[in-house]
């Protein structure tokens, strides 16, 4: 297989910010409650980015990577020369297995319904861009049928469920998916910040920098979480930052705003 | 085994029916360290239940387990007298030999509440709230089954811990997990999950993520500068006056930045902060609010909470959580 020049992870990366332009993870919130304030080093943006990294790594990765793994375990290509009725029963299987999911990880947003409300928009966004974009892609028939369950509101579509599925499409490994994952978080709440105000662009790629080490421990720690109560339901996802959702929640009760989250 | 007398330890069933025309207890049984007390009814309709543990408190390795049924048309509160201590960690084996001969047994506390509420019944889970003692590690699951028709107002609440000793966020773990299914209309369709509310507060003491943080623990960034957060869940239509006064409260709260600029500044931390989402409507005729809320101290949270149950007396005939 001849190496194309941008990988289709370079392509992830470089894409504009998913609901860049219109979500702020509860940044605006905070800053307008005076949560979060601009000072010279960023360090008060810096606090609100890593604990919004901390609780989106423990409740939503559990769910990229079981989403990713949806798409692996049932062996779509397996054997290519069957019958094309075959894998239309694969497809309804996968697909099953991601309406489970997303229903689990609707019920975990249930209680923070501008988060949940953010997460839909960008998860519908992510299947859209993977059809239209990469119409040959390995999985694109089960972003299909999940997208027409999305559509016709049989399934919510969560970003963290798109996202896992739409990198497994794009053949990124599971490990730099979870990755890829939260780094793209920071990045969107950083050029959210910039758009606010909080720091200049230059402040904001350094910071960008900074952080990426915060992305691999906080990935590290919630690879090895200590097992809770029952992780068998809910697959060991925690939300772990109550301020920040509470001041996320706020977001419709601000008197003048930018975002939609 | 083991495991069939931890089981048995620290266990409790409740059910709640009504018998002529008088909501009772059918059942009421308990174990050691758990205790259970129904002071006399005041009303016909509602009953009420202290959870109580011997020494006031839950110490390291205790696993309290409760089960709870509330028959049709009945309303039901569950109470604690006092706020629930959660006592620090006993220390694991202490030598190697003593890793290597025997699992130690768990050092962790575990509190499990499963509740089934009927067609128009309602239970109101109004405990005091969590504390937490320095090095304490708590686990709580509470899973909440209702039919179709039923109502529940359920608090969950915690704070820092001793914070009059200067014990506040010393506690190694605190973890609280909230699930709300609703069964399907028909007998053949299963219940559906409509909430999760999964809380963890851990420390990760030897975890590089936080560098300057120190003796701290890691967790003291997520939470401050509050010292009291509360979860209180409204469902059900014999609580829909409450469920619409709390949005229409919520209605109310307006954040005005202050300050000239592209970045606004407000002037102050508010002491309580908090926010309302109404619950998906996923299944059925049950509509309901999730308020989450986080509060500089106790007394504040209290009056706030005691504001978002005005009205609960009318439903219960009594309201014993605010005579507290």
């Amino acid at each position: 297989m001849p190496e194309t020049s941008l990988s289709k992870e370079d392509w992830l990366l470089w894409m504009e910010v998913i609901g860049g332009f219109v979500a702020s993870a509860g940044l605006e919130a905070a800053v307008q409650a005076g949560h979060v304030r601009s000072t010279p080093d960023g360090s008060s943006l810096v606090s609100f980015v890593t604990a919004s990294l901390h609780s989106y790594a423990h409740s939503a990765v559990p769910y990229v990577r079981a989403a990713w793994q949806a798409l692996d375990e049932t062996g779509l290509d397996a054997d290519t020369d069957s019958l094309p009725t075959k894998r239309t029963d694969r497809v309804k299987n996968v697909v099953q297995k991601l309406q489970v999911l997303d229903e689990e990880y609707d019920g975990l947003t249930g209680s923070n319904h501008v988060a949940r409300r953010a997460s839909r928009t960008q998860g519908a966004a992510f299947l859209t861009l993977l059809v239209r974009g990469f119409p040959a892609a390995h999985g694109v028939d089960v972003v299909s049928v999940f997208k027409t369950e999305v559509r016709a509101s049989r399934t919510a579509g969560h970003l963290p469920i798109c996202f896992g599925v739409v990198s497994n499409c794009l053949g990124i490994s599971l490990e730099r998916t979870s990755h890829l994952f939260l780094f793209l978080h920071v990045r969107a709440i950083l050029s959210a910040a910039i758009r606010l105000n909080l720091v200049g662009p230059y402040q904001g790629q350094q910071l960008l920098l900074t952080l990426q080490k915060s992305v691999e421990s906080v990935l590290k720690k919630q690879c090895e979480i200590k097992s809770g109560v029952d992780e068998e339901i809910g697959r060991g996802a925690w939300q772990t930052a109550p301020v920040v959702d509470i001041l996320q929640g706020l977001h419709d009760r601000l008197y003048s705003r930018m975002f939609n989250s | 085994m083991t495991t069939t007398i931890q089981d048995v330890q620290g266990s409790g069933t409740v059910h709640c029916c009504r018998v002529n025309c008088k909501v009772t207890l059918s059942t009421l049984t308990y174990t050691y360290p758990l205790r259970l007390v129904s002071p006399r009814a005041h009303t016909p309709n509602h009953v009420s239940v202290y959870v109580l543990t011997y020494g006031g408190g839950l110490v390291s390795g205790d696993r309290i387990s409760l089960t709870v049924k509330v028959d049709e048309d009945c309303a039901m509160s569950l109470l604690t007298q006092s706020s629930t201590k959660v006592f620090r960690q006993r220390p694991t084996a202490s030598s190697l030999d003593e890793i290597v001969t025997q699992i130690s047994p768990p050092t962790n506390v575990v509190q499990t509440l499963s509740a089934r509420i009927s067609r128009n019944a309602l239970l109101a889970v109004l405990p005091e709230p969590v504390t937490c003692f320095a090095d304490a590690s708590y686990n709580q699951r509470q899973v909440f089954r209702l039919e179709q028709g039923a109502s529940l107002v359920l608090l969950d609440w915690f704070t820092s811990g001793r914070k009059s000793r200067g014990e506040a966020w010393q506690f190694d773990r605190y973890a609280s997990v909230n699930e709300i299914w609703v069964e399907g209309d028909a007998a053949q369709s299963s219940a559906k999950l409509i909430l999760r509310d999964a809380w963890l507060l851990d420390d990760e003491k030897d975890s590089a993520c936080n560098p300057k943080t120190g003796d701290q623990h890691t967790y003291k960034e997520r939470v401050e500068p509050y010292h009291c957060f509360a979860n209180l869940i409204l469902a059900g239509h014999r609580v829909s006056n409450l469920v619409a006064a709390a949005m229409n409260a919520f209605d109310k709260v307006l954040i005005t930045a202050s300050g000239s600029g592209g970045c606004a500044v407000s002037s102050s931390i508010q002491s309580l902060i908090w926010s309302a989402s109404p619950l998906p409507l996923a299944v059925g005729d049950i509509t309901g609010i999730v308020i989450r809320a986080a509060a500089m101290d106790t007394p504040i949270m209290r009056t706030f909470l005691n504001e978002m149950l005005v009205g609960l007396d009318a439903e219960l005939g009594e309201n014993l959580f605010s005579l507290i």
